[in-house]
């Protein structure tokens, strides 16, 4: 029971905003009135397919590849600014124009490797400038075609477009000559057959990104002013205003298209042959995660293809990862990357469900991000102290501290710690490179330091019956609660007695 | 309080280097730290808590009511109202 879609709708007039999810195929959208979802009679995509979509021409759109592409309103469409556009598993608007990639196209067959594009808005609606049918009529030796049920010029079929019959003898590839009337096209070159009812489809908005690589488009991003293009392999980027379509460099791209963050001047995403996350600035797509790589390393491989990404304040990136462990041996479950990317910090979340879904949307003045969990959760992303109704367990590891020198030996007495608001954190230790004879010093195991934190400045002493005397200590914060967040501002160790032995 | 003739203090006042782990502990910044879970850094130097997640409404899946929308072939129209268990 994924959930295969969360979306925030925001229309102009601001009456209509919704938030909207899919659930094992049902689109469903949030009653903040009755606090219920409320189905979304007759609007069913497949169960299992995640959802690509976008908000365009105060319009959202749906698409998965599968079913009929969606649009919604306030009210639902298989074809408010649809009519002829070829089924696809992803979207991404840009300037005037959307663009579907990865697509169907009706009498032309399955085209991995494609994006169409609509052209600007004629009268806010959008045109898509694809005209297909079975149809088609054909007289030989004229270039003269005729398709009843067709409307080549309120489609957009324009001069120069390729028409493609697809059935019968004349099957092939024609050139448009002129556009005659809304059932007429005149080709270039005339017809070797008479036939009636074949199937064509003609149009020029759309282009192919590397075919025949034996790969498929993945994804859709956008950066500045150009459409960034997703494969397994590689990345392209796609400018409208010179339609020119370029190769980034030779960096790989991603399996994951729910992985792909725009974010400021940046796109963010999963590479799974690299196992890493990368940065695309308009230039490179350079790996940022070379801090977290032991965690990257070590997730499962079955999620690398599932990877989830959304920002959040407008500056964390965070990535969904599953369960995984770092290179100390802790495991950390349903683990989240988290960039600040105005400081290019790492950290991490661990939460006690999946997620499968994100996105962020303007819904009540500001962005807010919502994520969506396989057992059809739909949760608000950095509100509230617990995650959905559990508590929320800190535990910062901090590096190996020698207080003289790695060759030296310390007695550990205390160490204070200020802390605001930091009820109730508890404190671990292990000693590093304990003296166990001449010429041999081993590490510690991880101990408890007895008390609780209960003062904004609290000490905690070690105790005289265990070892403390080491070249170096390492630190473990935990606490687990569902109040409000604490601020650890500092700590100083006190220590003794430093000798090389 | 105790005290130890010769204590010596060590300040460690800066984790603004936030979660690194490629590198040796003896080649980590000064900042920076072995492992942060549900932390931020977001106060320059400190470490907080992360915070939540709000769950939204009952679950999607389980959620039934009546509702009012339309779907349409060539244009939107119809209404309907009516309750649907997925």
């Amino acid at each position: 029971m994924s959930t295969l879609l969360v979306h925030g709708y925001n229309g102009a007039s601001g009456s209509t905003n919704k938030l909207i999810a899919n659930s094992a195929g049902y689109f469903r959208a949030y009653n903040s009135s009755s606090s219920l979802w409320e189905t979304q009679q007759g609007q069913f995509f497949d169960a299992s397919t995640f959802i690509d979509s976008e908000n365009f021409l105060d319009y959202a759109f749906f698409v998965n590849g599968i079913n009929s592409n969606l649009s919604y309103n306030g009210s639902w469409s298989t074809s408010a600014n649809l009519l002829d556009s070829p089924k696809a598993k992803y979207i991404k608007s840009l300037g005037v124009s959307l663009y579907l990639g990865n697509v169907i196209i009706p009498q032309g067959g399955t085209f991995r490797s494609r994006v169409v594009y609509s052209d600007p808005p004629t009268n806010n609606v959008v045109v898509w400038g694809l005209e297909s049918g079975a149809d088609l009529s054909q007289t030989i030796s004229t270039a003269v075609i005729t398709s009843t049920g067709s409307l080549f010029k309120t489609r957009g079929i324009a001069v120069g477009d390729p028409f493609y019959i697809t059935s019968g003898t004349n099957a092939g590839e024609y050139v448009i000559n002129s556009v005659d009337s809304e059932t007429q096209i005149t080709l270039t070159k005339t017809l070797a057959a008479t036939q009636t009812n074949s199937s064509f489809w003609c149009g020029g908005n759309w282009f192919d990104v590397n075919t025949d690589d034996g790969d498929v488009l993945t994804g859709f991003g956008r950066n500045s002013n150009e459409i960034i293009i997703f494969k397994r392999n590689s990345v392209h980027r796609y400018s409208d205003r010179a339609s020119t379509l370029r190769q980034v460099k030779s960096y790989p791209g991603t399996g994951s298209f729910r992985s792909i963050v725009d974010l400021n001047e940046y796109t963010y995403y999963y590479d799974p042959s690299s196992n890493a996350i990368r940065r695309y600035d308009g230039s490179d797509c350079l790996i940022v995660s070379n801090a977290v790589e032991d965690l990257l390393q070590n997730m499962s491989s079955a999620i690398k293809d599932n990877v989830v990404g959304w920002a959040t304040n407008g500056k964390v990136v965070e990535m969904y990862i599953g369960d995984t462990s770092d290179r100390f041996g802790n495991s950390i479950t349903n683990c989240v990357l988290m960039l600040d990317t105005s400081s290019q910090i790492w950290s991490t979340r661990s939460l006690p469900f999946a997620i499968d879904s994100a996105g962020s949307y303007i819904l009540n003045s500001r962005p807010d991000t919502y994520v969506g969990t396989p057992t059809g959760k739909v949760l608000m992303v950095d509100n509230g102290y617990k995650y959905d109704t559990n508590d929320i367990s800190f535990e910062l590891q901090d590096k190996v501290i020698f207080p003289e020198g790695s060759d030296i030996s310390v007695n550990f007495d205390r160490i204070r710690l200020f802390i605001e608001n930091g009820l109730d954190v508890q404190v671990m230790y292990r000693l590093m490179y304990i003296p166990i004879s001449q010429n041999t010093w081993k590490h510690g195991e991880w101990e408890s330091l007895a008390g609780t934190a209960n003062g904004d400045m609290v000490e905690f002493v070690f105790p005289t019956n265990k070892p403390r005397r080491s070249t170096g200590i390492q630190f473990k914060l935990i606490q687990s609660s569902g109040d409000e967040s604490f601020l650890l501002e500092k700590y100083i160790l006190y220590y003794s007695n430093p000798a090389l032995r | 309080m105790p005290t130890t003739t010769g204590e010596r203090p060590f300040p460690r006042e800066d984790f603004s280097g936030g979660r690194q782990t490629k590198t040796t502990k003896f080649m980590q910044a000064a900042n920076e730290v072995d492992s942060a879970v549900n932390a931020i850094f977001s106060r320059i130097g400190g470490v907080e808590k992360v915070t939540g997640m709000l769950k939204i409404g009952n679950n999607v899946t389980v959620t039934t009511t009546s509702t009012s929308t339309s779907t349409s072939t060539s244009s939107s129209t119809s209404s309907s109202s009516t309750t649907t268990m997925a």
